[in-house]
């Protein structure tokens, strides 16, 4: 009776290393995939569901500022249009100069909507999935973005029906980026709940509170993916590098249906 | 508590902290069910029923997030090993026997503690990536959150 519990617990151990052994080398870690294929579809749903009453109550209690935030929306609609204007412009004659030069295009990645049925954090970071796998063609390092373009991650490992999303704000999770409108450029890294960091900002580098991150293009994530806005700056010149912190923009969007940029190896 | 009402808890807790928190509220940054499992078995003692509940839920939690077989399972039975040899040296006053809120509040600390021994057997490494005040706090709350609502009995005394 006295060491009952003792036996009982170290039986179990034993137990499930063994079954964990059994699946690693025999079923390829299938043992516990069954259970992401049997709750995304419901899961998803939910997720929605309750993503979408979120944002409604969110809009609800800003009410108040409803009127000012319309004009303000506006302004920037008519900035954006005038700047839509010109990317057009220099797109087209991008286009035209990469086939006259035979240039491969920088952007070449095929398509594919999933739905993040898990999003929560766990020890080793956050646990986010999506209900896409390597069955639809899905693979390790393939990027995760949300139809505004907002980046969301990159697919840390690929199953058969389902993959693990390595979110913005993961620890683990690192891309190079860029001040919009400036030469300022550093690698921002995730910080949990704090967001994001961005390191290798030196003192003449010209930042502030606001600025738009976007991502530079010169790793293999594509260019101009929207990462966030700069939240916090810490001038001290003792230091070699300022202390900025982002705002993750994947945090103000519905992330109930996301893009998959899938990687095409040719 | 039976193990009827812990199971009905537990299931309560994963999907508050698996679907709802992170969808309704937009929090992502919740570890309850976490809590709930080594919660469970700091308060309610060492008895054999707590201990296959909490391993089936741990099991039923690798389900949920996509992780392999064991992954959440040692680490939680590690965790509960240094739980049952922390209570042979500093004998924690667990629940049936102490209702009072001032104990609840120090056993909410100790499950704080606890969960970052979990991330340690987890990560095998000493490098916390929950470690931040935020983080800490949040887990304070819960934990005392959860341990509010198992040890809601009538005779629960305040001080």
């Amino acid at each position: 009776m006295r060491y009952s519990f003792l036996k009982t617990f170290f039986f179990l151990i034993v137990v499930a290393i063994v079954i964990s052994l059994f699946d690693r080398y025999f079923l390829n870690h299938k043992l516990t995939q069954v259970g992401p294929v049997i709750i995304e579809k419901p899961a998803s749903y939910i997720f929605s569901k309750l993503e979408s009453v979120n944002f409604f109550t969110k809009h609800v209690l800003n009410f108040m500022n409803i009127t000012k935030e319309s004009d303000d929306l506006k302004k920037e609609n008519l900035n954006l249009l005038s700047q839509m204007a010109d990317y057009e412009d220099i797109q087209s004659e991008n286009s035209f100069l990469r086939k006259s030069l035979n240039v491969a295009p920088r952007f070449k990645g095929d398509i594919v909507y999933a739905d993040i049925f898990i999003s929560q954090l766990g020890p080793g970071g956050y646990d986010t999935l999506i209900t896409r796998g390597l069955k639809d063609g899905v693979t390790e390092n393939a990027i995760v973005i949300t139809e505004e373009r907002v980046l969301v991650g990159k697919i840390e490992k690929a199953y058969d029906s389902f993959s693990r999303v390595l979110a913005v704000s993961d620890p683990e999770f690192k891309v190079t980026v860029k001040v919009l409108g400036t030469d300022t450029s550093g690698i921002a890294k995730g910080a949990l709940e704090k967001g994001m960091i961005l390191d290798f900002i030196t003192q003449k580098d010209v930042i502030k509170e606001g600025d738009n991150i976007v991502t530079a293009g010169v790793d293999f994530f594509p260019p101009s993916l929207v990462v966030g806005a700069v939240d916090y700056v810490e001038i001290n010149e003792n230091d070699l590098f300022k202390k900025v912190r982002i705002k993750p923009a994947v945090k103000d969007v519905k992330l109930s249906r996301v893009l998959i940029i899938k990687n095409n190896t040719e | 508590m039976t193990v009827k009402k812990l199971i009905i808890i537990l299931i309560f807790l994963f999907i508050l902290d698996n679907f709802m928190l992170p969808s309704l509220f937009g929090w992502k940054e919740s570890t309850l069910s976490f809590i709930a499992l080594i919660g469970s078995v700091v308060y309610f003692g060492f008895k054999k029923s707590y201990l296959i509940v909490g391993v089936f839920f741990s099991f039923i939690l690798e389900l949920l997030r996509g992780a392999d077989f064991g992954e959440f399972i040692l680490p939680f039975l590690y965790t509960i090993l240094v739980v049952y040899i922390f209570q042979k040296f500093f004998d924690i006053k667990q629940g049936h026997y102490d209702k009072n809120i001032a104990k609840v509040l120090g056993l909410s600390f100790l499950v704080v503690l606890f969960v970052y021994v979990f991330e340690m057997f987890y990560n095998f490494d000493l490098n916390f990536k929950l470690w931040s005040f935020s983080a800490v706090l949040t887990t304070f709350i819960e934990s005392f959150i959860f341990l509010l609502i198992v040890t809601w009995p009538k005779n629960t005394k305040f001080p």
